[in-house]
């Protein structure tokens, strides 16, 4: 077991696309760190940075504080789970799990017994014999786990290692692998693009973007996931990470006595907050504000702030989601905007959860209200959140 | 109406089945009804339909071949010994073609391809005098030698085709769990293109098999193979087309027997089950 420290890492494969640039962060001993973001964030590719199978145009990797930049990944003792599992098609299942061992020049009957554990742990010991040509899904990807865990390597790597099992198996294996981290207590850096699997699973979570040059960086924010939901650092955090996803408001800012207003972009709609130090250096500008879905609460249209007509509603049973339209430019949080020319025109869509008591009938107007204290604010231009 | 449509497809499906059986099958069955037919009685005309069946042309040819040596024995050796030198040089330079970074990669297949595609009769002179200068001439080894020369680019070829088939993945995954380059190529690689290896095997064995034009300027009178035993009979006193079209019988037999037995590799899925499915 081992500590991991990405040290300014980047990489530029040779067509010169730039699949990762500036990132740094640490994993602690035995930490469960998820990294998440689109595809083509470079997510895989920094995973196979860290098993060597890709080598560093920049930076360096360092487990428990030596350099391992140069190591090649026989040599690295970290163990690797595929995107397809990648098992060997003419071994058993036995020989799949062996073959790691056999590598390090171990004992056989001390390999049979730490095969056999594993087989055992992840309930594998019907199928030793097989081929994995003659197993299922599932069956596939726990000898590719098995693969890993039977050579206590000092850190796992896995590449979305679920992502080929249908919905509910991968439900099932969610649990048992957050269990199997806790037990064996392995460093592990996991690699997902669903943020459900990355929110329940990570000790923490590293959101990344694509990067287009090499000053960028891809790590946007690396924190628990409920700090990420409740304080995302820049409007591609608070718009990845939820679902559904957190809606994006324009809004004209202005300066008033002791407070501060905050009037829709294109819509007569308004509200006012108590003025804020850094907020308040806004006044007079566009700013960009985060309500989640969660934070809509149906109220008497006397104090309603939004009070639309919804043509669609989705009943999930526990909750409605409602969706409804403003008159008011969107926003796209991919690309901070680089222009100070705002749009003014447009259709917003929003959504909303609400209890399902409460679902309106089709095109009815259903008034809205927003508990202003928690919503989140954002720098049109950076993309930044405003925080006081 | 579409009844007998379908009756005229089934008729026109036979007849194109039976002329395709004419052209190909047609003159292996003359050559073998060739060889088992009196020598006079060939060229009648009209043709003779009826005549009494011996064995006395393949009998000359196997065991009784006279003064010409034992051609179908010489031609096995010299195709199995092609085959076993090939391996070892076709199947590594393939996994490095393949697998690593090389520079020129390119060149190096396209001039594989250009001595396949160059008439071996062009190389005949400049290999006589070659084998001839390190004293190799007439023996088995200079036929194996020289075949090398298309075996080898044409393995390579084959065998390239069928590593580039094994997922890189796969030799990640073992690079991961700490095994070497060699440990990779021989027991992940190698064991999986295995029948890929097969199937190069057969393609060389049919290659040296078939090949005349070597063992015509490098074979002596024992080493001979089964295809200047045949020219042989052109020659001395008379063609004798039985004892001819016998030698040929015998000639298609060997790569009749590989593909009939290996035939199950040249289809059968290489990574069946390696990868999510
Ligand atoms: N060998 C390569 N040569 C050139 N570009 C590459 C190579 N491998 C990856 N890339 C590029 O690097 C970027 C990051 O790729 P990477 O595979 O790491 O993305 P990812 O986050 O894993 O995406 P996904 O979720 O789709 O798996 C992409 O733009 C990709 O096209
Ligand atoms: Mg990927």
């Amino acid at each position: 077991m081992a500590s991991m420290t990405f040290d300014g890492i980047g990489k530029t494969f040779p067509d010169g696309t730039v699949a990762v640039a500036n990132v740094s962060f640490s994993v602690a001993d035995g930490e469960f760190v998820v990294l998440v973001g689109p595809s083509g964030c470079g997510k895989s590719t920094l995973l196979r940075m860290a098993a060597g199978l890709e080598t560093l145009n920049s930076g360096r990797l360092l487990m428990d504080d030596a350099d391992v930049t140069e190591t090649e990944p026989q040599d690295r003792d970290i163990a690797m789970v595929f995107q397809n599992y990648a098992l060997y098609p003419h071994m058993s299942v036995y020989d799949n799990m062996a073959f790691g061992l056999q590598q390090r020049k171990m004992p056989k009957d001390k390999i049979d017994k730490l095969v056999r554990d594993a087989a055992e742990m992840l309930d594998l010991t019907r199928y030793l014999e097989r081929k994995p040509g003659a197993l299922s899904g599932g069956q596939r990807q726990r000898v590719a786990m098995g693969r890993a865990i039977v050579r206590h390597p000092m850190a796992f790597l896995m590449d979305e290692p679920l992502s080929n099992l249908d919905a509910k198996l991968r439900v099932q294996m969610r649990g048992e692998l957050k269990l199997l981290n806790q037990r064996l207590g392995v460093t592990t850096l996991y690699v997902t693009h669903d943020q459900v699997e990355a929110m329940t699973m990570g000790d923490r979570v590293a959101v990344l973007k694509p990067v287009f040059n090499g000053q960028e960086s891809n790590l946007q924010q690396i924190d628990t996931p409920q700090m990420l939901y409740d304080k995302p650092t820049n409007l591609f955090v608070a718009g990845f990470i939820g679902s559904p996803a957190m809606n994006f408001v324009r809004v004209e800012l202005t300066a008033e006595a002791g407070s501060l207003k905050a009037a829709v972009t294109g819509t007569k709609i308004s509200f006012s907050i108590p003025a804020k130090a850094t907020l308040s250096a806004y006044a007079g500008r566009q700013v960009i504000v985060g309500i989640r879905p969660e934070m809509f609460q149906v109220c008497p249209e006397s104090e309603a702030l939004f009070n639309e007509q919804v043509p669609v509603a989705e009943a999930l049973g526990a909750d409605t989601f409602v969706f409804f339209d403003i008159a008011s430019p969107p926003v796209n949080i991919n690309d901070a905007e680089d222009t100070e020319d705002f749009p003014n025109k447009g259709k917003n869509r929003l959504v909303a959860r609400i209890p399902p008591a409460l679902t309106p009938r089709p095109n009815q107007l259903l008034p809205l209200t927003v508990d202003l204290e928690k919503l989140h604010w954002f720098d049109p231009v950076t993309g930044t959140a405003i925080r006081d | 109406m579409s009844r007998r449509h379908t009756s005229f497809n089934t008729a026109l499906t036979y007849a194109a089945g039976l002329l395709f059986l004419a052209i190909f099958v047609g003159p292996i069955l003359w050559f073998i009804a060739l060889a088992i037919r009196p020598a006079e009685t060939a060229f009648t005309m009209p043709p003779q339909l009826t005549f009494e069946p011996n064995l006395d042309a393949f009998r000359h040819i196997l065991v009784d071949p006279g003064t010409n040596a034992p051609q179908l024995v010489n031609s096995l050796i010299v195709a199995i010994g092609a085959v076993l030198l090939n391996l070892p040089f076709s199947v590594p330079a393939a996994y490095a073609l393949s697998r690593f970074k090389l520079r020129g990669k390119k060149n190096i297949m396209l001039w594989y391809l250009g001595l396949l595609m160059a008439p071996p009769v062009a190389f005949l002179i400049p290999y006589f005098i070659l084998i001839t200068r390190i004293g190799l001439q007439g023996s088995y080894f200079s036929m194996i030698l020289v075949l090398q020369t298309l075996t080898i680019p044409f393995s390579v070829w084959l065998m390239k085709s069928f590593i580039d088939e094994v997922p890189v993945e796969l030799e990640e995954a073992a690079r991961v769990d700490g095994a070497r380059w060699y440990t990779i190529m021989l027991r992940i690689t190698l064991p999986i293109v295995r029948p890929g290896i097969i199937v190069t095997s057969m393609f060389a064995f049919v290659f040296a098999w078939n090949n005349a034009a070597f063992p015509l300027v490098l074979s002596s009178r024992s080493t001979a193979t089964l295809p200047i035993g045949t020219l042989g009979y052109f020659a001395t006193s008379g063609v004798t087309w039985n004892y001819i079209a016998a030698a040929a019988v015998l000639a298609m037999i060997p790569p009749m027997i590989i593909f009939l037995v290996f035939d199950r590799y040249v289809v059968r899925g290489l990574t069946f089950g390696s990868v999510k499915g």
